[in-house]
């Protein structure tokens, strides 16, 4: 146990000393600050560790003098002093040693006075018991921070510092006044003594007022809504550095300082005052942010945020009806939120340090500028945003589940600004990792570095704090699994090595799962996830290819948290791999073309993901289980993360780019397995929450509508669509439409159709990708019309897409038509013709973009650019073969998938299997109609072969000519670019539909984004930057909270 | 097994052969409407005659090579599929095969294969035709799927067998008379299907020199056409299954596919011709409308 | 009372000051007045009438202290207020000082490029 009156008398001695030493030899000044720090910093670790281990029993108390309290001014430290100091001094240390590395400003003992002031003024503001040392301890705290907000003597850091010293004298008055009044009313300073006298029945007409004083001071401190402009200025302002120490440190002070003066105060009001004031400006401040173009204001909105959402937790704290297991929860969530908070800001700041220009416009590619700034921002990011799996995560998701205790609506306000934070973040994220040149990013990034490393460090902490207080259970094998895809980043100086790597790491990943691949949901699609990954893995063989270092890890991620989410027995469980799942995979995609998509993607998976945490907020029980009486609501809520994966009408806006932007090597994936987890999810809803639902057949009914209008306004884009990939985007979403209608369908037969179309659509769109993704390597673009007549070059390619094509359009004899005859057999039994009607023709509409892959890529005219392509490279065609072959085998033997659904739709009890009949002449009989799909394919191949036969006996002699050898009216044409026809193939039909594909969706979304930015925009403009409006703000709000809070 | 193989082939070589003597009709009818004295209605095994002899045959590439077998074999796998006389040993083809919703998209392939063989030939023209002929199907596929959604649904069957014995028991059982609406949008769409005027900008042999097959010749051609013609009569004995009772023999099925064969040209020779988003749009409205009466009156019913 | 009123009426007019004036010194002249103003009100609050200062600098003081001076606590706890407002007005002096340097103005309508 180190006495905390050392930390603050040797601080103290050592920026006396400094101050001295300065006048003599300036350069000393440093062999004197930096220990000072470190033993802060070392002596605040032993005493939390002193804590935590429990060889510390009770607070720590200080007298001072002698004295004993209540007369004598006294320290307590207690566990959460303890951790608050250390926090200080270790962010104290990262700024310090940043400043250092940068260069002080001169003169710089004085400079490092201020900040060992600072940092000791926040120390103290934790520590002390007693209310006239607080006041003091503020007031050293605030007059270090004018000095060093003021001290990089930029114009703007004047200002700042001037607007927060006037509004900081204004407010350290009140605290001053409300210390006296205490006194005056209790007689007695010493907080455990006033607190002890108010829980011990003491009253007084007068207290309540008075603590409401002490508390609107601490407010102004907090940055509580509306009275922060003068903060924003100086996030903005001062240097970066300094507010990373302000931001990081000296405000958790005041918090603590807050939720322990208001407990001892004990005002009933007091929880509703914070959660007030903490709500209004955690969802405010978030949403100021949107347009904000400055990234250190940016940053500032963000903070101010967060310390709103500390406050609103403290106000939750602070209520008495707060159930005891719930306060545990919020408790946690506090701690995290700091900790997340103060290093991730820390770090953020000391990057923009880093960066020239205050304009987020400036900071267009620094993410390629270096590793180590990529690496610190995006896990800063990630964190302050509450990502996965990040403090801010858990902190978040504990919350959450407390605040659901209290109100529904404290948890959709929490989730909405969760959501607006997301927005900002990676729109900054977006511009950030744009950019082709690499941006000129100072090289001072160690603090930034070790502040990430902190978070990622705090992850298992994290984790289990979360895990005790929601009692979560996460499969083991999948957590090793993804921790040991997070060391493939290791093996980044080689992506050959790291591909073996990664294949080896599906193989282990299979053998450890393998208990697990039972004949039930989980298990076919843990079967789908497994053996699709290792063989989508194969393809992505690295070769010349420009790959990320971070690719296969995220990689990684994605396939196992896919496995974990399939294996979930509580939605808690799910929703963490579900945004595992989503935030690595957003990752992946940011590194294609797409870097706007991505935010898009980010934005609609974070809406989905919190839709559906606050639907589970709302369970009684986490398990994946029946709920009971559940309302339309829940089931929406549920819904909507996996209704934004499958990118159902009208949430597909992302989808397009996503996929077509996204790398190559990654879009199999994607579209193959990864959408396939909306798949399972939906699934997981209706069998457990649709089914008590007493609206449940018109539920089902609209979702069937939504699957099916996906199919069809999907396919028709695809027809249009003049990029490779960007097509089969479209075609994949529409696919996923029927598998969600089948699934809405909710009988044996639709669920059958449903889950065959999963597998099914895998092998083909899968194929697909894979084969676009090694047609772009050869030809170098997705676009179509620069393609054409690769069949002479990529024959098997060809062949592949040519099998692919003809299932996914569903013709017989193969492996497609088994999906839509159960489709449709299950839609008419239903009796949902209308539905019926509606996905026929949209399986017409994909004949036509179906014709247009094969022949605006392999078809028609080799252009000359592409004369010397070459047959795509060996894995890739591999990777085709094996997947045509189920192709075809399917095609003739549907059984092998039907039979193991059927035995999958046995476990699930509130279906039943599926009124199929299997009889050797009829084929697969239904309760409508039969198809015998072996004698079809027997009887077309033989037909075929025979037929070809007969002609090669017959025919006449067969001349092959050139490419350009066609009749063209006698004339020769001069290239082979004068006779394809590639563009705007399907023009006179898009004539006809003009009016169904105009982007309405695409329209209102934006709409409603501008809209809101917009007004944010106008929101902002409280903050008018006038000394004299922002000290009204102050003077009125405090009168207010007097009025209102009085009682 | 090997005597039904037998039955279907021998069937199947009457099939091409009235397909090619229904084609030869339709171009002595037009003649003659047109006052011209015209070919003679055999012209077309002539046609097919020397197309089969020539000495020499351009290919363009592989897929060019197989696209007139998976034509020939697409045309005759859809005839096959179709039941001559239901119930009759020898002329019920491969029903067992599939029922409507198979034979639908089994339709379809002998069409994309031409296609793709059609496209590989470097043509300009024929992506042009395949892709009108595509679209315009999409726009007659609408009222078709619509009627025959309503005679499944009203028989409760998806068969053809079943849907031709729901309608035993005299003329008035024939679903062109219980279903009327539902049987004129699929007579409509019909015309799209034949490509006959006014949707005959698909091949349009002014301008795009019949589009698809342009660069088809000789041998290839001839496969092509006798495909092109069981096809034709496939869809003609569908559409007598559908809505005209099926046939009890073989007169009876001559008698109706003649008749609804009659149908489309009698169109044609009298209409002049729609650009192709006229076409889809047409479809998409009266003849959907129609289809939609039926299907109201099916589910309202229900 | 009187010391009561007039310490209230200090501190509105410091806020005066501070709310309505725009000249940069008037402002910290007006925080400086409110800082006086608090002080004065602690120093009445600990007032009692008819006793001395808590100082012991006669005899008869030593017995019965606390009934005779008056309340010693305010008295402390306004010398540290002072010594910090002296601190906190030197501090604004300072950053008024390198403000008036950089834009040769005191008028606070200048000092508005950070907002929104």
């Amino acid at each position: 146990m180190v006495n905390p009156i050392l930390i603050i008398g040797i601080t103290l001695g050592s920026a006396f000393l400094i101050g001295i030493v300065q006048a003599f030899r300036p350069r000393w000044t440093g062999w004197i600050f930096y220990p000072t720090l470190v033993f802060d910093f070392l002596a605040s670790a032993v005493n939390l560790y002193g804590f935590l281990s429990g060889s510390i029993g009770k607070p720590i108390m200080v007298k001072i003098g002698g004295f004993p309290p209540p007369v004598g001014i006294n320290l307590l430290v207690g566990k959460a002093e303890a951790a608050l100091g250390t926090l200080i001094f270790a962010v104290a240390l990262l700024g310090a040693y940043h400043w250092g590395r940068r260069g002080f400003p001169q003169p710089q003992g004085k400079i490092m006075v201020l900040f060992l002031l600072l940092a000791l003024g926040a120390a103290g503001i934790s520590f002390t018991g007693d209310f006239f040392n607080l006041f003091v301890f503020v007031e050293i705290t605030s007059i270090a921070s004018y000095g060093l907000v003021a001290s990089s003597r930029r114009e703007e850091a004047l200002e700042a510092a001037f607007k927060y010293m006037v509004v900081g004298s204004i407010s350290s008055t009140f605290i001053l006044l409300g210390v006296v009044f205490l006194y005056k009313a209790t007689g007695s300073l010493n907080m455990l003594d006033i607190g002890g006298k108010i829980a011990g029945g003491f009253s007084s007409q007068v207290l309540g007022l008075i603590s409401l004083l002490i508390l609107a001071g601490l407010l102004v401190e907090l940055e509580v809504f509306p009275i922060n402009g003068w903060a924003l200025d100086i996030y903005q302002g001062a240097d970066p550095v300094v507010v990373a120490l302000l931001a990081g440190a000296a405000v958790k002070a005041f918090y603590l300082v807050y939720l322990k003066t208001a407990s001892y105060l004990a005002l009933p009001s007091f929880f509703k005052l914070s959660l007030i004031f903490g709500g209004g400006t955690y969802l405010v401040s978030q949403f100021f942010a949107w347009r904000q173009e400055n990234a250190r204001r940016l940053l500032g909105y963000s903070s101010v945020g967060q310390l709103g959402l500390l406050i609103l937790a403290g106000g939750l704290l602070l209520s008495p009806s707060l159930p005891a297991s719930s306060r545990a929860m919020v408790l946690a969530a506090v701690v995290l939120l700091i900790l997340n908070h103060s290093f991730s800001k820390s770090s953020l700041f000391l990057l923009a340090d880093n960066v020239k220009g205050e304009k987020l416009e400036d900071w267009k590619g620094v993410l390629s500028s270096s590793p180590v700034f990529r690496f610190s921002f995006t896990t800063s990011v990630f964190s302050v945003a509450g990502l996965p799996p990040f403090p801010g995560f858990w902190a978040k998701l504990l919350l959450v589940m407390a605040a659901a205790r209290f109100s529904p609506w404290l948890v959709a306000l929490i989730l909405a600004g969760a959501l607006a934070e997301v927005v900002y973040y990676f729109r900054f994220f977006y511009l950030v990792s744009l950019g082709d040149k690499k941006a000129e990013v100072g090289n001072n990034l160690l603090a930034p570095l070790v502040a990430s490393l902190f978070l990622v460090g705090a992850v298992p902490l994290a984790y289990k704090m979360a895990a005790d207080k929601l009692s979560l259970t996460l499969p083991g094998g999948v957590l090793v699994l993804l921790g040991l895809s997070l060391l493939v980043y290791l093996l980044g100086f080689s992506r050959l090595l790291q591909w073996l790597a990664s294949l080896g790491l599906v193989a282990y990943g299979a053998y450890l799962l393998l208990p697990f691949l039972k004949a039930d949901l989980s298990g076919f699609f843990l079967g789908l996830i497994l053996a699709g990954a290792a063989v989508l893995l194969l393809a992505t063989y690295p070769g010349a290819k420009n790959l990320s270092s971070s690719f296969y890890p995220a990689y990684l991620v994605v396939v196992f948290s896919m496995a974990g989410l399939v294996l979930s027995t509580t939605w808690f469980s799910l929703f963490v791999f579900w945004e595992i799942m989503s935030w690595a995979s957003f990752l992946l995609i940011n590194m294609g073309r797409g870097k706007k998509a991505a935010w898009i993607y980010a934005v609609l998976s974070a809406a989905g993901a919190y839709a559906m945490l606050g639907g589970i907020s709302l369970l009684p029980s986490p398990y994946i289980s029946s709920v009971k009486s559940p309302g339309p609501w829940l089931a929406l809520l549920l819904s909507l993360g996996f209704l934004v994966k499958m990118a159902t009408v009208p949430l597909h806006i992302w989808a397009r780019d996503a996929y077509g932007e996204s790398p190559d090597d990654f879009t199999p994936l994607l579209s193959g397995i990864m959408s396939k987890m909306g798949v399972f999810g939906s699934a997981l809803v209706f069998l457990y929450v649709v089914i008590n639902l007493s609206s449940r057949s018109s539920f089902n009914y609209l979702l069937g509508w939504a699957g099916v209008l996906t199919a069809f306004f999907m396919t028709l884009l695809a027809v249009f669509q003049e990029d490779l990939k960007k097509l089969l985007a479209y075609s994949s979403v529409a696919q996923v439409g029927y598998i969600l209608l089948g699934l809405a369908l909710f009988t044996p037969l639709g669920w059958t159709a449903a889950l065959y179309h999963t597998v099914n659509h895998f092998f083909f769109k899968g194929l697909l990708f894979v084969a676009a993704a090694g047609i772009v390597y050869r030809v170098g673009t997705s676009y179509l019309p620069h393609m054409g007549g690769l069949i002479r070059r990529m024959p098997l390619t060809f062949f592949a897409s040519l099998l692919a094509v003809i299932a996914l359009a569903g013709v017989p004899p193969l492996s497609g038509f088994a999906g839509k005859w159960l489709l449709y057999t299950a839609l008419i039994e239903k009796g949902w013709i209308f539905i019926a009607v509606v996905a026929f023709l949209a399986s017409t509409l994909a004949f036509l973009y179906s014709f247009k892959i094969l022949h605006a890529v392999f078809l028609g005219q080799l252009q000359e650019e592409n004369c010397e392509v070459r047959e795509v490279p060996i894995p890739v065609a591999v990777v085709e073969i094996i997947l045509l072959i189920p192709l075809v085998v399917l095609g003739a033997f549907p059984r092998l998938i039907l039979d193991p659904i059927t035995r999958v739709l046995g476990k699930v009890t509130a279906l039943g299997i599926p009124d199929l009949k299997y009889t050797k002449t009829l084929g697969v009989v239904s309760r409508l109609g039969h198809w015998n799909a072996l004698f079809l394919m027997v009887f077309f191949a033989g037909a075929f072969i025979l037929a070809l036969i007969f002609f090669a006996l017959t025919s006449a002699r067969v001349k092959l000519v050139g490419q350009m050898d066609v009749g063209y009216s006698g004339e020769v044409p001069r290239s082979p670019e004068d006779l394809h026809f590639g563009y705007g193939m399907y023009d006179h039909f898009r004539r006809a539909v003009k009016w169904l594909i105009y982007p309405l969706a695409t329209r209102v979304w934006r709409g409603i984004y501008e809209a809101l930015g917009a007004v944010a925009e106008m929101g902002r403009r409280i903050y008018t930057g006038d000394t004299n409006t922002y000290a009204a703000y102050v003077i009125g709000i405090s009168l207010l909270i007097l009025l209102i809070f009085k009682g | 097994m090997w005597a039904k193989i037998l039955y279907a082939f021998l069937t199947l070589i009457g099939g091409i052969a009235y397909g090619l003597l229904l084609g030869g009709i339709s171009r002595k009818i037009t003649a003659r409407m047109q006052n011209r004295r015209g070919p003679t209605v055999w012209q077309n095994f002539i046609d097919l005659w020397k197309l089969f002899r020539k000495k020499t045959a351009i290919s363009h590439g592989v897929m060019f090579y197989l696209a007139p077998m998976f034509r020939l074999v697409g045309g005759a796998g859809t005839f096959l599929l179709v039941p001559v006389v239901v119930g009759s040993p020898y002329l019920s083809n491969f029903s067992f095969g599939g029922d409507l919703i198979v034979l639908m998209y089994f339709m379809v392939l002998g069409c994309l294969g031409m296609a793709l063989g059609a496209a590989e030939s470097g043509h300009p023209h024929a992506p042009i035709g395949v892709t009108r002929g595509l679209s315009q199907m999409a726009g007659y596929e609408l009222p078709f799927i619509l009627s025959v959604i309503v005679l499944m649904v009203a028989d409760k069957t998806a068969t053809l067998e079943g849907i031709v014995r729901a309608q035993q028991g005299g003329i008035l059982h024939w679903h062109l008379f219980t279903h009327p609406f539902a049987a004129a949008a699929a007579f409509i769409s019909l015309l799209g299907m034949m490509t006959s005027y006014p949707f005959q900008v698909v091949l349009a042999p002014q301008e795009i020199a019949v589009g698809p097959p342009t660069e088809y010749s000789s041998t290839f051609l001839s496969y092509m056409f006798s495909g092109r013609s069981v096809f034709a009569v496939a869809k003609y004995l569908l559409f007598m299954n559908l809505f005209l009772g099926g046939a009890s023999n073989l007169l009876w099925a001559f008698v109706k596919t003649f008749a609804i064969f009659l149908w489309p040209l009698f169109i044609t020779n009298v209409f002049p011709r729609l650009r192709l988003e006229q076409s889809v749009l047409f479809f998409w409205t009266w003849p959907t409308f129609l289809g939609l009466v039926d299907l109201l009156r099916i589910y309202l019913v229900r | 009372m009187a010391f009561f009123v007039s310490s209230i009426l200090l501190i509105l007019i410091g806020l005066y000051a501070v709310l309505v004036k725009r000249n940069i010194m008037k402002i910290v002249i007006g925080l400086s007045l409110m800082d006086t103003g608090v002080n004065l009100l602690i120093i009445s609050l600990g007032f009692i009438r008819g006793r001395t200062a808590p100082i012991i600098n006669t005899r008869d003081l030593l017995v019965n202290t606390s009934s005779k001076v008056v309340d010693p606590l305010p008295q402390a706890l306004v010398l540290t207020a002072i010594v910090i407002g002296v601190a906190v007005t030197a501090v604004a002096l300072s950053i008024v000082m390198l403000m008036y340097s950089k834009k040769k103005t005191l008028e606070i309508d200048e000092y508005k490029e950070l907002k929104w």
